[in-house]
């Protein structure tokens, strides 16, 4: 009978043999590395976008898809030992980060910085926007024809027929500018500052409004199924992306104007893979990928050297001090809360 | 257990064994209490503490602010009065499924088992959607509405208070049937035998008989139905939003963009108090319930 021997031999395949199914992955793991980001739940990031970033830089994004609000909650209780590297959210909550120190300053090897305007470059460069997705109001085409004016949301037509956006998500500045410039008369780009003046007529919507909704898929989907009549107001990345999916949906372009929503991106303080995080945001707004975002999210390009595709056009829109949004949204969900979503 | 029972000398050591034992028999709780401790007592104090804490030292404003309120007051009311209504239709409908489900065998109970079981295993997210869905104007109600010449046109159900209570009832009902279903198992049927040997009839046997014998079950499935009720977030958030706010939203607005850990805090303090009066007065109901019912 033989008896099994432990050899030198055989102790040197087995560590060999245990190295190779233990430590392989890791290998593999070194060699694409990592990044933690959070940012919107949109359409056509996790599917479209980074994909490609992936592929061109080899590396793997790790995505976190909430709101803006849970988001900055996240980064402030890592504060001390951040997980995330890059933040993708709107500027008011931007303007809160950095208020708390939670973002840092875009540093310069963020090259293409250097072709953003001004205005897309947020507190002297904290953080920069990516795009500008169009906010106004989105309707179903199949019942609804077209939005001339944000008057005729008013309209008995309009009965139990419309979503509003909750005033805690940040589109919901439109319905309310919207308002005020119907209370005041004043041009859209004006009546961020006498917002207050607009509830009372954003009171008069209520017997038109089916509900206030935080849940953005469900009131898209209610939209799509003819539940409601219009929604206001996811922004283009939403609506235009539907509708190029076949979805019975349109954004509205009523003639007081279509307001500029912010989407930003910035660096987590003292965040991981730091050389990481400034080569996707290099990427995010690089010419070339600008015009992709311009396409995929229907949204407008903020670098300056961006050639749109063929065919793609964006509205002027009225660009808002997103700071004075910051600084008073809380006082604007409670005057929301109690005067127009309450029963 | 002879020892115990006739009282002899010897039945000293056996006495304080069994005693030891029952000892013993608690500390088999002691996981879950320690787990309680960490991840349910532990929150629940800092949450006290926060709901005290103010720039200055210890306050009471965070409940003053809550209580105080008209608006927010109304918040309580309307949380409350929803459980209620929940609770009581959940009573309504799930007493005579729990009675079907006790007093069936064989592959009818293993049916009402799984419509009892099948709905707990799907997320609440779906099972709200999909009652949106059935609710909608073209949904398969208002087609029924419609089609048995009920109504002329589509109805608007949903984000109602009516769709409210009903997506509530579905999520919760099944915490209802539970506890009813355990204490009608243990239901004798010789006392319906005997009451009805006694000339009773099936209404005066349920009156006089089934009800007292099972309010046990009735007041825990009702205090569970309650207070989750009271405490539900993402149903109320899918099925009505806004227009509806309940202590819960109001605690998430309060912490999530107030960051306003005081009025959070003192919200959450202030439900709490609610579910465990509950709780404990439910608690203090069975048990005279079952004294009324051994004397």
């Amino acid at each position: 009978m033989n008896r099994s021997k432990i050899s030198r031999r055989s102790i040197l395949a087995a560590a060999g043999t245990a190295a190779a199914v233990t430590g392989f992955p890791s290998i593999l793991r070194a060699q694409t590395r990592e990044i933690f980001i959070g940012g919107p739940a949109s359409p056509g990031l996790t599917d479209v976008l980074f994909p490609l970033i992936e592929k061109k830089h080899n590396m793997k994004i790790l995505f976190e898809g909430t709101n803006s609000l849970i988001n900055l909650e996240k980064i402030r209780n890592n504060k001390d030992r951040p997980t995330m590297t890059v933040t993708m959210m709107d500027d008011p909550v931007l303007v809160l980060a950095q208020r708390e120190k939670l973002i840092q300053k875009l540093p310069a090897e963020v090259t293409t910085l250097a072709d953003l305007p001004a205005l897309a470059k947020p507190a002297d460069g904290m953080w920069a926007n990516w795009c500008q997705p169009m906010c106004s109001a989105s309707h179903n085409t199949q019942k609804v024809k077209g939005v001339a004016s944000y008057a005729d949301f008013w309209d008995k037509t309009y009965r139990d027929g419309l979503i509003l956006i909750s005033m805690r998500i940040t589109q919901a500045v439109a319905p309310l500018l919207a308002a005020t410039q119907l209370a005041t008369g004043k041009p859209l780009a004006e009546c961020l500052k006498l917002a207050d003046e607009g509830f009372g007529k954003l009171r008069e919507l209520r017997p038109n409004i089916l509900q206030v909704s935080t849940n953005a898929p469900q009131a898209q989907q209610l939209l799509e199924t003819g539940e409601c009549l219009a929604y206001l107001a996811p922004d283009s990345r939403t609506t235009l992306f539907r509708k190029a999916a076949g979805a019975p949906v349109d954004q509205s372009y009523p003639k007081e104007g279509v307001i500029a929503m912010p989407a930003g991106v910035a660096l987590v303080a003292n965040g991981p893979n730091r050389d990481l995080g400034v080569t996707f945001i290099n990427e995010l707004l690089n010419p070339e990928t600008q015009a992709m975002v311009a396409k995929t999210f229907y949204s407008k390009p903020t670098n300056t050297k961006t050639v749109l595709p063929a065919g793609l056009t964006f509205p002027d829109m009225v660009v808002l001090d997103w700071e004075y949004f910051a600084d008073n949204r809380n006082k604007w969900i409670e005057r929301f809360e109690r005067e127009v979503a309450a029963r | 257990m002879s020892g115990v029972l006739s009282g002899a000398p010897a039945a000293r050591p056996a006495r304080s064994r069994l005693r030891f034992e029952g000892d013993m028999r608690g500390l088999m709780a002691l996981p879950a209490l320690l787990f309680m401790g960490i991840v349910f007592a532990l929150p629940l104090g800092l949450l006290l503490a926060k709901s005290v804490q103010g720039a200055d030292g210890l306050t009471l404003n965070g409940y003053a602010r809550v209580l105080g309120d008209a608006y927010y007051r109304g918040v309580i009311w309307d949380s409350l009065t929803l459980a209620f209504r929940v609770t009581l239709i959940s009573l309504l409908v799930g007493y005579p499924a729990a009675y079907a489900l006790a007093r069936t065998g064989g592959v009818m109970q293993v049916l009402l088992f799984s419509l009892v079981f099948l709905p707990l295993t799907v997320s609440i997210i779906v099972k709200t959607f999909g009652l949106t869905i059935m609710f909608r104007r073209e949904g398969i109600l208002n087609w029924l509405l419609i089609n048995t010449g009920l109504t002329d046109g589509p109805i608007r159900f949903v984000f109602t208070e009516m769709s409210l209570v009903i997506g509530m009832v579905n999520v919760f009902l099944p915490f209802m049937i539970l506890p009813l279903y355990s204490v009608i198992r243990m239901l004798d049927g010789r006392y319906l035998d005997a009451a009805a040997t006694l000339g009773a009839g099936p209404f005066t046997t349920f009156r006089r008989v089934v009800l007292p014998l099972t309010m046990p079950g009735i007041v825990a499935g009702s205090s569970i139905v309650f207070a989750i009720s009271v405490a539900a977030y993402v149903t109320p958030g899918l099925l009505i939003g806004e227009r509806y706010m309940t202590m819960s939203m109001v605690m998430a607005k309060a912490f999530l963009n107030f960051r306003d850990y005081q009025l959070g805090s003192a919200m959450a303090c202030v439900m709490l108090v609610i579910a465990l009066s509950i709780v404990f007065a439910s608690s203090f109901l069975t048990r005279s319930l079952e004294q009324r019912g051994g004397r």
